[in-house]
């Protein structure tokens, strides 16, 4: 049997939950109060409690596009993971592609991705394709820039000892090189996941008949504020699960690096 | 008998941003087989590169390099590295990490693994096989990198300042048990460091490197009879071997 005194206190065993919880409750009980007090009018800001009867009122609705957002997102950010890797790992491959297109792949990180969004609802219309082209370019490039960083972050005495085995180019990367690069791709990918959202939301703002960009929109445009409020909460939602869905997948794939990452924290 | 080792003048010269380095000017070398060389010299001499054109990891400017009579054109079967980090992958076992060696040379991993644990044994980290490099000691993982480069008996270990990471303690341990390992397994050894005591405790012949550009300046015979201890360190030969490797290295103040 433990010892009592090894047990954390209930309030520092559920700690990161709690105390998060508590600053939500306290804004929420803020806000309300402000509200209420200052007498605002609805347009502006509504009530948390009416906010929360329009999510109910109207849940059916919300998540039928809630649906349609999530799947323009997960499209898009699995064609960026499915293009990102490969073209990583043959950028790395090969110092003339490195030379070549390294230079030009920096430089379109600065170039806000956001700006060809009117251009791919006027290529492939108004359905969920472009939405999921502009999630896909958005996620992509940090992807991209976060592999090939870990592609060369390899140390140096890494791919000697590998090379002083008569390793093939192809054994450097698959044993070495690329288990290597994992966690800075996984570090990318997290940002991608959030990055991705964006990405079909803007989609959906420039032109859609559907999704929760579209319902912003139209929400915004009937001044539903109520409404407006309400489409945010299955926007965070949708976040939280996809950042967590990339977390899992991370601990599943890299669970060597996060043990021994918090063994070394441990000691 | 033909050396295991036959370095004849080997030049190196690098182009970098920062201009040429001249890294080493004909050096030329002969290592007998089951001798244990060490290389000592000033930081930058090329003793590093030196090992590398050995294990065919970097092809020198001019010059030849022949392993057991074969002419060395790139990495060779007959060679084992072991680096001054452990270099483990952290996603394989101790056991895994070793046997890296057999897959990448694909050879028989089942034919191995007998071997693999006989190594891991011979090195004392036995019980340790199947955990994750983090999980053991830097000494423990420097021992895990030296039977990953004995796995495949190649005739030859070469051995890059392996124990320069460690702390004092530890590296003591590990030069003795590099002696007994190398008096049970016969193997050619070419040892880099720069610690002047440690290369007089290990090695038949020191090799002694001017700075860059590195050449051969002397070599060092210690003789005095093995095994050896920490306390052979004070005998007079080997207090005259440090002084006169010092002296040559031009590291003494007068």
């Amino acid at each position: 049997m433990k010892e009592p005194a090894d047990r954390l206190p209930w309030h520092e065993q559920w700690g990161d939950w709690l105390y998060p919880l508590g600053t939500i409750v306290f804004l929420v009980i803020a806000w309300e109060l402000f509200v209420r007090l200052l007498k605002i009018p609805s347009y502006l800001v509504p009530r948390p409690y009416d906010v929360l009867l329009v999510l109910v009122d109207r849940h059916a609705e919300i998540f039928a596009h809630a649906l349609v957002t999530a799947q323009e997102v997960a499209l898009g950010y699995l064609l960026g993971v499915a293009v990102a890797v490969p073209c990583a790992i043959l950028i790395c491959w090969s110092r003339l592609l490195e030379r070549s297109l390294m230079p030009l792949i920096v430089y379109t990180q600065t170039f806000p991705k956001s700006a060809i969004a009117p251009l791919f609802l006027i290529w492939f219309g108004y359905g969920i394709l472009p939405k999921v082209v502009i999630a896909f370019l958005i996620g992509f490039f940090p992807m991209l820039i976060a592999m090939i960083t870990g592609l060369r972050a390899v140390e140096p005495d890494a791919v000697d000892m590998i090379r002083s085995m008569s390793a093939s180019k192809l054994q450097t990367f698959t044993k070495v090189r690329i288990p290597y690069s994992l966690p800075f791709f996984f570090s990318g990918a997290k940002v991608a996941a959030t990055l991705s959202i964006v990405g079909a939301l803007v989609g959906e703002f420039i032109g859609a008949e559907q999704g929760l960009g579209y319902l912003l929109i139209r929400a915004n445009a009937s001044l539903d504020t109520e409404f407006l409020f309400a489409i945010l909460i299955p926007l965070v939602v949708l976040g939280r699960l996809f950042f967590s869905f990339v977390g899992l997948v991370e601990r599943y794939v890299i669970g060597w690096h996060l043990a021994a990452r918090e063994g070394a924290q441990g000691s | 008998m033909d050396p295991l080792i036959d370095v004849q003048q080997v030049i190196m010269r690098y182009r970098t941003k920062g201009g040429p380095v001249h890294a080493l000017a004909d050096v030329t070398l002969q290592v007998g087989r089951g001798e244990f060389v060490s290389v000592v010299g000033p930081s930058g001499c090329g003793k590093s590169t030196l090992l590398k054109i050995i294990a065919g990891l970097l092809l020198p400017s001019a010059g030849q390099v022949r392993v057991d009579g074969v002419r060395v054109s790139g990495p060779h079967p007959g060679v084992g590295v072991v680096f001054q980090s452990p270099v483990l992958l952290a996603w394989r076992t101790i056991l895994e990490n070793i046997l890296l060696q057999i897959e990448v040379r694909h050879l028989s991993k089942a034919q191995y693994r007998k071997r693999a644990l006989d190594l891991i044994a011979l090195v004392g980290i036995q019980g340790f096989e199947d955990k994750l490099p983090y999980q053991l000691s830097g000494g423990m993982q420097q021992r895990a990198a030296i039977c990953r480069a004995l796995i495949h008996d190649p005739p030859l270990l070469l051995m890059d300042e392996p124990f320069g990471a460690l702390d004092a303690l530890t590296r003591d341990r590990m030069d003795l048990e590099l002696q007994r390992i190398w008096l049970e397994s016969g193997k050619t050894v070419l040892f880099i460091t720069h610690s002047i005591p440690e290369a007089i405790l290990l090695s038949d012949t020191i090799v002694v490197m001017s700075a860059r550009p590195g050449r051969v300046q002397e070599l060092v015979q210690v003789t005095f009879p093995r095994p050896r201890d920490l306390k052979s360190l004070a005998r007079p030969e080997a207090v005259e071997a440090i002084e006169r490797i010092r002296a040559i290295m031009g590291t003494v103040p007068d």
